[in-house]
């Protein structure tokens, strides 16, 4: 028979704890400032390589940033993405490091990594050149695709973050009530 | 690429070669300074430079006579751009070239829509007054720029371009030219057109 505690630990949260354990994870994680500055980091850096493929940014033959009203909400989603990518990849880095309880490979994947690559895959629409140069007229289309749905693709990402965010809470909370579990034993 | 100086095995375009060869112009024949554009009509950052770049270029440069814009076909956004880019040269015959080349850009849709399909290609043409819609049907049915257009694109390639749009910045006479690659804005331009200039 499981105890009361397991009972509660296995039993599905309401909205106002799912609530209350994404603010807990993120003061959690975010306490410590190392992981602010790991967050800053990777989002800087993912705006900075998205504005770059966006043709927002360039190096030559001046260096400028130049943002025309067609550009305003994928550079705005971005950033939205580049935000969440930062806060997603630390606390997956925290669970890591902090966490006594497994976590299994495939909610990973199906987390933050998968988050991750869709970022990724959405930056990479504007190098639908050299895929249209190397696979021909597959690459044309695979290209044309991801310049058309640039928007929906960034909307998606934001929402496999989001979805990533509150699967790590999760992880994070549970961990954290197995440890209080086992040390009130 | 964002920039930089081609090798020297490519070979200098003069404005009064270009022009002489049918590629379409802005400007003057005399300014001291060529810009080569090449650009797909279903190219979204192709239609950036248009809108928010090239005017400001026009009433710059090419009003004061100091630019001439060439353009420059290199359709490899979507497997309708090649149609595209045979009805614009097309309709360069009759000196219209501009006019279509604005309509396309103010028309613009996802690629590959169907929006430059061959019976809406003739339908932006029948709109611009002035086109004889027969001449250009017989041209653009018989595919009549199609050699133009691969010649185009085989410059554009052998300047190392893969994307849209990509510019080469000269002298008019073809020497000293500069590349540059992407949906540029103004400044940029100013920077290379400027220092072109005061290098004489």
């Amino acid at each position: 028979m499981p105890s009361m505690a397991e009972k509660k630990e296995t039993s599905m949260p309401s909205s106002s704890e799912g609530q209350g354990s994404l603010i807990l994870s993120f003061k959690i994680v975010f306490s410590n400032l190392v992981y602010i500055i790991f967050a800053a980091l990777i989002a800087v850096a993912f705006s900075i390589i998205s504005i770059i493929f966006d043709q927002l940014l360039f190096f030559y033959p001046i260096i400028i940033f130049y943002l025309p009203d067609d550009a305003i909400v994928g550079f705005i989603l971005a950033n939205i993405i580049a935000i969440l990518l930062g806060i997603v990849v630390s606390m997956n880095i925290y669970v890591f490091r902090h966490s006594k309880i497994k976590i299994r490979s495939t909610s990973l994947l199906s987390g933050s990594s998968l988050g991750v690559l869709s970022s990724i895959c959405v930056s990479c629409s504007s190098l639908g050149f050299f895929l249209a140069s190397t696979l021909a007229a597959a690459g044309v289309t695979a290209s044309a695709f991801v310049s058309n749905y640039q928007t929906p693709l960034r909307l998606l990402s934001i929402a496999l973050l989001i979805w990533a965010y509150y699967s790590i809470s999760n992880k994070l909370t549970k961990s954290c009530m197995k440890t209080y579990l086992n040390s009130s034993k | 690429m964002y920039g930089q100086k081609p090798n020297e095995q490519t070979k200098t375009l003069p404005l009064h070669d270009l022009i002489k060869n049918g590629s379409p112009f802005l400007g003057n024949v005399s300014a001291p300074i060529t810009i080569i554009d090449f650009s797909d009509f279903q190219c979204y950052l192709c239609n950036r430079f248009v809108r928010n770049t090239e005017p400001l270029i026009n009433q710059t440069y090419i009003q004061t006579g100091k630019v001439a814009l060439v353009f420059g076909h290199l359709p490899n956004r979507g497997l309708d751009s090649m149609d595209a880019a045979l009805a614009a040269q097309c309709t360069n015959d009759q000196g219209k070239f501009w006019q279509f080349h604005n309509l396309l850009y103010s028309n613009q849709k996802p690629i590959d829509s169907g929006w430059v399909s061959k019976e809406n290609l003739k339908n932006f043409a029948s709109q611009i007054s002035g086109l004889d819609i027969k001449q250009f049907n017989t041209c653009f049915d018989n595919e009549k720029y199609k050699s133009f257009v691969q010649k185009d694109i085989d410059l554009a390639l052998s300047f190392g371009f893969r994307e849209t749009p990509s510019f080469i910045v000269e002298n008019s006479n073809g020497s000293n030219p500069e590349m540059l690659s992407g949906a540029l804005p103004f400044d940029s331009f100013k920077a290379v057109v400027e220092k072109k200039i005061s290098a004489g």
